[in-house]
């Protein structure tokens, strides 16, 4: 008990700002090792990867670990056979893993990136009746930062936590000045201003392992629920005539003043309540099986499919009444409910250390995991494309000991292959005049990595 | 020392592996190749694409001093309405209506087959008669062409005439077409039934949808020659932009479709006649043959659009082949036109960056 007081009070500091956003992670793992057991090492983690699979494991070993690596997917996804080119993903994954310790009390401090290649983070507004890969097209373009704090208070009892950060971004355009239709080259003068923000958001994640003997493991995580906004504001003149704000339209000696608002805001980014319970278990120290289970809160999905409101007006002169029809007004369009389902996805991983001498060990894996789509069949008016998902991953790790001087400890490198197959699902729409109308997704995604970890005495 | 140094490789061969592939980006892709039921809205082909120079955007086929009023697509085939320019002399009285053809300037209507023009995508030459008006029940003139290819082999096609909705056989739809005994269609009690369209429906019977006088009418067969009227056509769904009143549906353009998802379904498309004169093609959508939903739009812009037919290129793309007005040698008269869905479908030949 006496160790636990420090440790909640450690935990608590964590509450401060920190930085994460878990995106590529829920879709294609974190590190090599991980990744090919299926993402089935709550209950052990212990590499840089606990700080997304389970933060209490980043206290496990008591050693300080270094990772770095490299980690792309490639989508082969379509509809109607046809390839819907979702962008690959790729970029540098790190992780950090430092321990501490007074007295008896043991604790640690993890900190894990991933940072993709091409963008740090995306934010798109599709129109709002076009299909779109929901899970695998913007998802996954962010950047995952966290940092965790974790303690043993107990050498069977691990626990770890940390608050993540994520931004989305507010933008406000505003134009004024005069356009000449009759001269738009020359007697046209606007200028505009653009105000945006990055506004961040924060969100929890914890877990705890538990280990009632040497051969056994369990572990608990909690990840939190975060929603990224999108918010845009684009304003074109005022109302008030005369103003310096105000945005005329001139044609010869006809001079029509004009105003614009146009708001979206809509849901750019989502992840719901995660909660994982695993188990491992080492019946003979050259094979570990592992079982995950994750339960997803998809049900409380906001829809990306937001709303917008425009404002026109324009005061016509009586000359072009008959030119220039202004509508009286314009529909605002309202946010349409995805009608998400809960998510439960099993996770199965098996490592066979095939080779332990006393400087070097090599092991195996293969893991597999099945994820349920969440999405319902599209049968209205959205067309948020899904489907399920077998993931079949391989890899494998080789540990060098015995490096002194060079390093006081040994070296991990882990590579692994992961294949997804998406079977195809068929998505009828209720009504025969649908625009978009029927039609089959599905396909395959290729991703792959390797890391290399170093894990000092 | 040897180990120390393939220790060392080892990191500097991940490191360099790991950094290497980590400046792989691209610039991204784009979102095409998304589905597309291709049911509309439509847009005219450009005459780059039709091939057919010197005249309309979207006009399906050249033709001077001929009206064509109705045309059907079926396979490599257009079967339409033609009428001659027999009196250049004709002037139309000051209160004919406007973009209706003067018919005392035309001789008798009656039915051509054109074949696919070899350059461009869409178009047609002007091709030979296949049947003119010639049994008593048929009177004057036969109009309204629909031809269908049959799934084992030969093919049928249906007109119109003064007595009804008569059939004709041929081996193929490019072959010489044969009377049955007509009409198989007559009047029911008021008009005679005009402008027959006919698909396999959902239950793979031949369904007859046709223009009734005051709406649209069907009928359906076993056998495609023997058809049987059937009540219960209903049509649902707001139209959002009905700025003026709807007189009533008329001229009816069917096509079968098998979407991707293994479903039958018949789209319709029809003429909206208006109180205020126009006529907007509208679609009509249905899983029985009989239930319509109807898109809430029209389907192409221009506002005098008679007798579409629609021709599906594949599962994505569909042709909308229509009568626009023209004027031809001073005449008011109608050409046939082609519209593709999905609009920003182009079928522009690539231009030559060496020129």
């Amino acid at each position: 008990m006496r160790a636990l007081v420090p440790a909640l009070l450690a935990l608590l500091a964590l509450l401060a700002p920190s930085l994460a956003g878990a995106q590529a992670m829920d879709t294609y793992g974190m590190g090599a090792r991980s990744t090919a057991l299926g993402g089935a090492v709550a209950a052990d983690v212990e590499d840089f990867s606990a700080n997304y699979y389970n933060p209490a494991g980043i206290v496990r070993s008591g050693q300080l670990r270094v990772g770095a690596g490299w980690f792309g997917a490639h989508h082969d996804l379509s509809m109607n056979d046809v390839a819907s080119n979702v962008d690959p993903v790729h970029g540098i994954v790190v992780g950090l893993n430092v321990p501490g310790q007074i007295d008896d009390f043991r604790f640690g401090f993890g900190l894990g990136v991933h940072l993709n290649d091409q963008r740090v983070s995306r934010t798109r507004s599709l129109p709002r009746q076009r299909p779109r890969w929901e899970f695998y097209d913007n998802r996954p373009q962010r950047t995952y930062l966290s940092t965790h704090l974790a303690i043993q208070p107990w050498p069977w009892l691990r626990i770890g936590g940390g608050i993540g950060f994520l931004s989305y971004t507010a933008t406000q355009l505003t134009i004024r000045g005069a356009i000449d239709i009759t001269s738009p080259e020359r007697g046209s003068r606007l200028e505009h201003s653009l105000d945006g923000e990055l506004i961040t958001i924060r969100f929890p994640q914890a877990g705890v392992q538990v280990q009632p003997t040497d051969w056994l493991d369990f572990g608990v995580v909690y990840r939190g629920e975060y929603a990224l906004s999108n918010d845009l504001t684009a304003t074109v003149g005022t109302r008030e005539l005369g103003s310096p704000d105000s945005v005329v339209i001139r044609a010869g000696d006809l001079t029509i003043p004009g105003y614009l608002s146009l708001l979206t805001a809509s849901t750019n980014s989502y992840s719901p309540h995660q909660f994982v319970f695993g188990g491992s278990v080492r019946p003979i120290p050259e094979l570990r099986l592992s079982f995950d289970l994750t339960w997803l809160l998809w049900n409380l999905y906001q829809s990306p499919l937001g709303r917008s409101n425009v404002e026109l007006d324009i005061i016509v002169p009586p000359e072009l009444a008959d030119m220039i029809m202004v509508p009286d007004s314009i529909t605002p369009g309202e946010p349409v409910d995805a009608f998400f389902q809960d998510r439960v996805v099993p996770r199965f991983g098996v490592e066979v250390t095939a080779l332990r001498e006393p400087d070097v060990r090599l092991d195996v894996r293969a893991g597999y995991f099945y994820e349920n789509s969440p999405i319902p069949e599209q049968r209205g008016y959205t067309n948020l494309v899904d489907s399920d998902r077998h993931a079949f991953n391989l890899g494998a790790g080789l540990e060098l000991f015995a490096l002194r001087p060079l390093l006081p400890g040994s070296l991990s490198i882990d590579l692994y292959l992961q294949y997804s197959f998406l079977p195809e699902r068929a998505h009828r729409k209720v009504l025969t005049v649908d625009a978009v109308g029927d039609y089959v997704a599905g396909g395959h995604i290729f991703a792959g990595g390797a890391t290399v970890e170093a894990r000092f005495e | 020392m040897s180990r120390r140094l393939a220790l060392v490789g080892c990191v500097v061969l991940a490191s360099g592996v790991a950094l290497g592939c980590s400046v792989i980006g691209d610039p991204g892709g784009t979102p095409d190749g998304l589905p597309h039921g291709g049911s509309g809205v439509f847009r005219l082909l450009s005459i780059e694409e039709t091939g057919i120079v010197g005249s309309l955007p979207g006009r399906a086929m050249a033709l001077r001093g001929v009206a064509i009023e109705s045309a059907m697509r079926a396979g490599d085939h257009l079967f339409y309405t033609h009428q001659d320019l027999v009196d250049e002399e004709a002037t139309p009285p000051d209160d004919h209506p406007e973009q209706e053809v003067y018919q005392p300037a035309f001789g008798p209507r009656e039915i051509h087959r054109a074949a696919l023009r070899d350059e461009g995508v869409g178009a047609f030459d002007a091709g030979p008669r296949i049947l003119a008006a010639s049994e008593p029940w048929e009177g004057a003139a036969v109009f309204d062409p629909w031809a269908i290819a049959l799934p084992g082999g030969g093919a049928l096609l249906y007109y119109a005439a003064e007595g009804g909705i008569g059939v004709a056989r041929a081996p193929s739809l490019d072959g010489a077409f044969t009377r049955e005994p007509g009409p198989v269609l007559g009047p029911d009690g008021g008009a005679a039934p005009r402008r027959p369209t006919v698909v396999v429906g959902p239950d793979d019977a031949f369904w007859m949808y046709f223009d009734a006088g005051d709406g649209i009418g069907v009928a359906r067969s076993e056998d495609g020659l023997s058809f049987t009227r059937v009540d219960g056509l209903t049509v649902e769904g707001e139209d959002e932009t009905d700025d003026s009143g709807e007189l009533r549906l008329a001229n009816p353009g069917a096509v079968r479709v098998e979407t991707r998802a293994g479903r039958v379904l018949v789209r319709l498309y029809v003429e909206s006649v208006r109180d205020d004169g126009t006529r907007l093609a509208y679609l009509l959508g249905s899983e029985d043959g009989l239930a319509f939903d109807r898109f809430p739009r029209p389907v192409m812009e221009q506002g005098d659009v008679r007798f579409p037919a629609p021709y599906l290129v594949d599962d994505r793309v569909t042709f909308l082949y229509a009568n626009l007005p023209f004027v031809s040698r001073g005449f008011q008269t109608r050409a046939v036109t082609v519209a593709v869905a999905p609009a920003g479908e182009s079928f522009a030949p690539p231009v030559d960056e060496s020129m």
